[in-house]
């Protein structure tokens, strides 16, 4: 059991600075709200409106891209602290693991997967413009629905 | 040379693939070629293997070239291997080298036939067939071959299959054919459950441990089998219907090969047929005394060319069983040979009278040919010498020698059916009379639009080569001292288990006078009842004006009972038609009533019982999750369970 | 063979030898993925026509001619963490071949349903999982072994809900992640506990520290260790999809689309079925007296739940779902054998993989085609429109009434269809007759004839199931137009071959027989 010990005391450190710095802040701060400070920052203008709790899944999914990045991270964390007694081998080996990782990245650039905003939305007009298909998109794998019928709008497209 | 034994059945097999192939493009008269050239090259390797063998130690000639292992599952194991022995290179040789011959004829017999190709793809793959029935080293490739020539057969008897009664005589001969390999399936089974093995070698070295009745039951599912290829009672039903094929099939299948099978499979286990009871033999020697007998009597009455013929092929393989009943392994292929030689010649024959008279069977249209189609008669006249057993050609040899054996056949009855035999030989010659009289000699029947003219090469030289052959075959096996060619070379095959007679050669010649005579009798008397033949004396058709007419001596013989050969065909199909018919509808009520009940009412629970438990399958992930913890609990709880028993 | 040369440093790590050549078929399955991935990013025009399919087909039969070149390899590698026997070696043909035949169905799939987009990920995602199932079958050790379960399993989890326009197959990704997960959660647990039993992942080791050698605590060390092969028992049982852990099958094979369930139902169970033959004849085989009775029950739940309730469905896919697992009882049952039963479940496992992938692949040949677009004609694109949308509702929906006159419209392929099906029926002639004839010999050479008879017994019920389909093809009749269908040259010659080896193995078992031999030592 003694291997796990100073897991068992990082659990405890974590718990403690979480809780002493609740406690902290709540004893050694001064009380004093407004309205304007509860209200949430949106650049200096008061909101008229509450603001949207739902955000677009692009930030999920920068979110989870960020994770594999992160992973990758915690494994070059102990191969950095070990990097003298693995030698070449573990050189070879984190090197081949981060041409893995870097080789998603590739992928995920040319999936437009980091493309925002109008930049996307030219791409998938682009992408339908280059296959004659009112009713598919070539990338974005989604069905256009309603253009049915709408033949200016296809004519267009095509 | 014997390593290269794949190449027998490998050569036909490569050339219908080639002409199924190229065959349509190469067209007439090529892709014909090619098939007699597969077949003749078959032969020639035949040959080779043949003299190897030859050059071997009597004791050695017996040779499995195993080509690969074919199905292991548990302890059945079966190689596909070709067994080459005197026995399988005999049928082989005659196998190819007639076959060759008949290859050849039917270029020009099929000249102008549509799918003229197609004919030739259906010859290769035949001779396929035969081979590997007669190579095979193991009863399974035996039936695969044995299966392989029935389908053949089917095709080809079928083969104007535009025209319904030919489809039927296929179908006819196809379902006959079943009843005897079911007979050989039982067989089968039977070996393997009593010897563990299939292969010839095992049952060679087996057989003496079969118990005698196991042996007779063998011998008698065989037997079954055999009747049906070989076209015996009371299987032989098919037979004259199947004349229904193109001429080259009929010599080819039903007179020379195919029909030899069941001789040759009888051959092939003389170990096991040498340990059944006495009966079983018996048995074979009665079915083939009686079949000639039956067959022969039939044969009078035809107005069929080819009919006449086939009841003739009938009647001469009833004298091969006869043959193997008495213990004459030896004269039975003998005569299986020289018959072989002759009666291709005389359907060959028949089919270049056909040829010529413009595809006219009926012999009561005939008459005179002899001087407008001198090669095809003079050539008929030596198959009829040879078949009527006139000495010194091959038929007087082969025949006699299966009389002796049968005179000396105590144990089964040996005169009874060496009197049979006798008599056999006699109506033979008199029917073979009849016909070369009929067709060749006397006054000119035929209409006068129909000019009979003589066939091209293609098809007289064949007849040629077999004229000689069925003259001279003969030499295989003289009756006298040091010239038992085909004995000798037989004998490893054999095993010892060929009877051997030790007749005094006075006994012999005196029997071999005594069916000279006969012989000769009855060709005198067919000369006196057919010689002046007018065109009114055959049986009359009934309402024609002939009818109320006093019999003729011809019409007195041709019965119409023998001409529907004795009604055996009729009761069947009386029995099955109508008796049987009714039978079957019974059997039907029965199986939908009480068999299709249960079946349908298994299948109605099991589908009841699907659908009971397609209840469980909701679709809903939480109930699947709740099956999958309950299986993990079930096996868990099981297992600690197991620990404290 | 390349090493590594460790540093002089006395706390160095020992470089485990790396055995290029025999590990080179899973590298081959495992790197051309990630090639082609590359390669198509930078390459946008890479994505045309079947490039990717040639590619992945390239990939696999060279990963299976490789396989070919090892056969008599047999040793362990990676420190022990893998094992190249006849076994491995059988399970990475099948996988390697499997993954060609399936590359060529999806090529036609893709073209069929006017979805072009995914080409790459499903190539890419296919090989991966074909990677991760030869490790499952190569693995000696169990985390090795579970690694390789689960980079077969996300991949396909992915592959399931691919086609993102089909909410159907969506929900099927869904179910089969969620139970995957649980099930892949139970058998690491099961691997827990057997590496407290006897302080080892390796299969060999688990074996020596058997029954009668665990720790100091017997009673306590067994209940874990016994626990442990239950909780693996039902992973695995989930994985090969044998009843009562089968649910997740029927749904999620209709909603796949249909190559990727012609991928499931043959490689993904092949491998499943293989790496639970050797955990539980390797590692646990001084146990088999405990396990056994499970395996049999499983055995013949699967067989009657596979053959019974398959009755009584309508839709074709979900009716070959039953029927595989009802194959399952048969594979179970040549586990169940031990020694006796390895090369059936290889012959089994082979046999029935070509069937299987042939029985997919015409299911989606046969599946109505979308109408050729017309570019100019713009009423004719309104049409299309409706059309479109019904025939991607009707895709995978295939009931039985659908395929009445079948053998009119299509009569190869119903010809084809109905060769595989009597085969799945263990019909002779067939490849499937010798295959469940030696699940049989196996289960009656160590004398469970109980389960013998149950296997025969469920077969001719199953029997049924095949030949409704035939029936429904031959025998019923329909006068509606007929459909169009435009399926690859590719995709027919992968069922041409999957239809060719099973009626020549039919006639001619020894090759495969040959293969399996000797796999059991």
């Amino acid at each position: 059991m003694e291997q796990y010990l100073p897991i068992f005391a990082l659990l405890v450190l974590a718990v403690l600075f979480a809780a002493i710095s609740f406690i902290a802040s709540r004893l050694l701060s001064p009380s004093l709200s407004t309205v304007e400070k509860s209200a949430p920052y949106e650049c200096g203008i008061i909101p008229n409106q509450e603001p949207s709790e739902r955000f677009p899944v692009k930030f999920y999914l920068v979110a989870m891209l960020f994770v594999i990045f992160d992973i990758e991270i915690i494994f070059l964390y102990p191969w950095a602290v070990e990097y003298m007694n693995l030698g070449a081998a573990g050189y070879f080996a984190i090197l081949l693991f981060s041409a893995l990782v870097f080789e998603s990245f590739i992928y995920l650039i040319s999936k437009g997967a980091l493309d925002w905003g109008p930049l996307q939305l030219n791409r998938n007009q682009s992408a339908i413009a280059g296959k004659p298909n009112a009713f598919s998109t070539a990338t974005a794998g989604v069905r256009i629905v309603g253009t049915e019928g709408r033949f200016e709008h296809a004519k267009e497209v095509a | 040379m014997l390593e290269l034994a794949w190449l027998i059945p490998g050569f036909p097999l490569l050339g219908a693939l080639l002409n199924l192939a190229v065959g349509r493009r190469l067209g007439e008269p090529s892709s014909g070629w090619l098939a007699a050239a597969a077949s003749g090259a078959s032969f020639v390797t035949t040959v080779l293997v043949f003299n190897e063998l030859r050059s071997l130690e009597a004791g050695e000639r017996f040779h499995i070239e195993k080509l690969f292992d074919w199905i292991t599952v548990g302890s059945f194991d079966v190689d596909a291997g070709l067994l080459i022995d005197p026995l399988s290179i005999t049928m082989a040789l005659f196998i190819t080298g007639v076959g060759s011959l008949i290859h050849v004829y039917s270029v020009g017999y099929m000249h102008g036939d549509a799918n003229f190709s197609k004919f030739f793809i259906y010859l290769n793959l035949f001779v396929t067939s035969m081979l590997l029935l007669v190579l095979g080293d193991n009863l399974l490739l035996t039936f695969l071959g044995w299966e392989g020539v029935g389908a053949c057969s089917y095709l080809l008897i079928s083969f104007w299959f535009t025209d319904k009664a030919n489809a039927t005589a296929g179908k006819k001969a196809f379902v006959t054919n079943r009843v005897g390999d079911f007979g050989y399936m039982l067989a089968l089974f039977l070996v393997f459950e009593s010897l563990g093995s299939i292969k010839y070698d095992d049952i060679v070295a087996g057989a003496s441990t079969l118990a005698p009745v196991t042996a007779t039951a063998i011998v008698l599912l065989f037997l079954l089998a055999a009747t049906g290829k070989s076209a015996q009672l009371p299987l032989f039903v098919w037979l004259p219907d199947a004349m229904a094929g193109p001429t080259p099939v009929s010599a080819l299948i039903h007179a020379a090969t195919m029909v030899t099978s069941g001789v040759f499979l009888l051959t092939r286990l003389n170990p096991i047929l040498a340990e059944a009871q006495v009966w079983a033999l018996g048995t074979i020697a009665w079915v083939g005394a009686i079949t000639a007998l039956v067959a022969a009597t039939a044969a009078v009455a035809q107005n069929d060319i080819k009919k006449v013929l086939a009841y003739s092929t009938v009647s001469q393989l009833g004298y091969l069983f006869l043959a193997i009943g008495s213990g004459g392994y030896v004269p039975a292929l003998f005569h299986m040979i020289t018959h072989a030689f002759f009666k291709a010649l005389l359907f060959l024959g028949a089919g270049s009278v056909i040829h010529g008279m413009h595809h006219e069977q009926d012999m009561r249209k005939m008459g005179g040919l002899r001087k407008l189609m001198p090669i095809t008669s003079a050539t008929f006249i030596v198959g009829w010498l040879a078949i009527a057993g006139v000495p010194p050609f091959s038929g007087f040899w082969s025949k006699d020698e299966i009389l002796l054996y049968a005179y000396n056949a105590d144990a089964v009855g040996g005169k009874a059916l060496w009197v049979i035999g006798l008599a056999t030989a006699l109506i033979t010659a008199f029917y073979m009379t009849r016909q070369v009289l009929m067709t060749f000699f006397g006054k000119p029947r035929f209409s006068e639009d129909v000019h009979p003219h003589e066939s091209p090469k293609t098809m007289t030289t064949p007849l040629i080569v077999l004229a000689g052959l069925a003259a001279v075959a003969g030499l295989l096996n003289l009756p006298f001292k040091g010239m038992h060619y085909l004995q000798e070379w037989l004998e490893p095959s054999l095993f010892g288990n060929e009877v051997h007679l030790d007749a005094s050669s006075n006994s012999k010649i005196l029997l071999a006078l005594i069916a000279t005579l006969v012989a000769v009798s009855a060709i005198l008397m067919a000369r006196k009842v057919y010689g002046t033949l007018g065109t009114g004396s055959f049986v009359p058709a009934s309402g024609s004006e002939d009818e109320g007419k006093p019999m003729t001596v011809a019409q007195k013989i041709e019965k119409p009972i023998l001409a529907r050969a004795w009604g055996i065909d009729e009761a069947y199909s009386r029995l099955f038609g109508q008796l049987g018919e009714k039978l079957f509808h019974k059997f039907a009520s029965f199986d939908r009533s009480v068999i299709d009940g249960a079946v349908n009412g298994v299948s109605k629970l099991a589908s009841g019982v699907g659908t009971t438990l397609r209840v469980t399958q909701t679709g809903y992930v939480r109930n699947y999750l709740q099956f999958m913890a309950f299986g993990v609990i079930a096996l868990g709880v099981w297992l600690l369970w197991r620990l404290f028993i | 063979m390349i090493t590594f040369q460790t540093v002089a440093n006395p706390d160095a790590f020992e470089v485990p030898i790396v055995e290029w050549g025999a590990l080179s078929p899973l590298l081959i399955m495992a790197l051309a993925p990630i090639l082609l991935v590359t390669v198509s990013s930078v390459v946008p025009s890479f994505k045309k026509a079947s490039l990717p399919t040639v590619y992945t087909a390239g990939a696999a039969l060279l990963s299976a001619a490789v396989t070919a070149t090892l056969w008599s390899d047999n040793r362990l590698l990676m420190d022990g963490a893998l094992t190249i026997d006849r076994f491995t070696l059988v399970g990475w043909l099948i996988i390697a071949v499997g993954v060609a035949a399936i590359a060529m169905l999806l090529d036609n799939y893709i073209v069929k349903q006017g979805y072009f987009e995914q080409i790459i990920e499903w190539n890419v995602l296919l090989m991966i999982s074909a990677a991760g199932g030869m490790i499952v079958v190569a693995a000696q050790d169990l985390i090795v072994l579970f690694v390789g379960i689960e980079v077969l399993s996300i991949a396909t989890y992915v592959l399931v809900g691919l086609h993102l326009r089909k909410p159907i197959a969506q929900e099927a990704a869904f179910k089969y992640f969620i139970l995957g997960a649980v099930s892949s959660g139970v058998f690491a647990y099961g691997i827990a506990l057997v590496y407290g039993a006897t302080g080892s992942t390796y299969l060999s080791e688990i074996a020596t520290s058997g029954r009668n050698s665990l720790g100091l605590n017997p009673v306590v060390d067994s209940s874990l260790m016994l626990v442990g092969i239950a909780l693996m028992l039902g992973g695995f049982a989930f994985k090969v999809g044998a009843a009562p852990f089968h649910s997740w099958t029927p749904d999620v094979y209709q909603g796949a689309p249909t190559p990727i369930t012609a991928y499931m139902a043959s490689a993904v169970k092949v491998a499943a079925a293989l790496g639970f033959a050797r955990v539980m004849h390797d590692a646990f085989g001084e146990f088999s007296v405990d396990w056994q009775p499970l395996v049999s029950v499983l055995a013949v739940l699967s067989l009657v739940a596979g053959s019974f309730i398959g009755l009584a469905q309508k839709n074709l896919k979900r009716i070959l779902a039953y029927s595989s697992i009802n194959h399952v009882g048969f594979i179970l049952i040549a586990i169940y054998a031990l020694d006796e039963g390895v090369e059936a479940l290889l012959f089994y496992s082979a046999s029935y993989a070509f069937t299987v992938i042939g029985s997919f692949g015409i299911l989606m040949m046969m599946t109505q085609t979308e109408p050729v677009l017309a570019e100019s004609d713009d009423e004719k694109m309104v049409m299309i429109g409706a059309n479109k949308i019904r025939n991607l509702e009707s895709a995978d929906g295939m009931t039985l009434d659908d395929l009445a006159g079948a053998s009119k419209r299509h009569p190869l392929l119903a010809g084809l269809f109905a060769v595989l099906l009597f085969s799945q029926a263990g019909v002779p002639f067939t490849v499937g007759f010798w295959a469940k004839l030696q699940a049989i010999l196996a289960a009656v050479s160590v004398e469970a004839y109980l389960l013998a008879g149950f296997a025969i017994l469920a077969a001719v019920v199953a029997a049924v199931l095949y030949l409704r389909i035939v029936v429904a093809m031959y025998l019923k009749s329909d006068d509606s137009e007929p459909a169009r269908t435009n399926y690859s040259k590719l995709s027919l010659i992968a069922v041409v071959a999957c239809v060719l080896l099973t009626v020549g193995l039919g006639i001619y078992p020894e090759p495969l027989s040959d293969l399996v031999t000797n796999a059991g030592s």
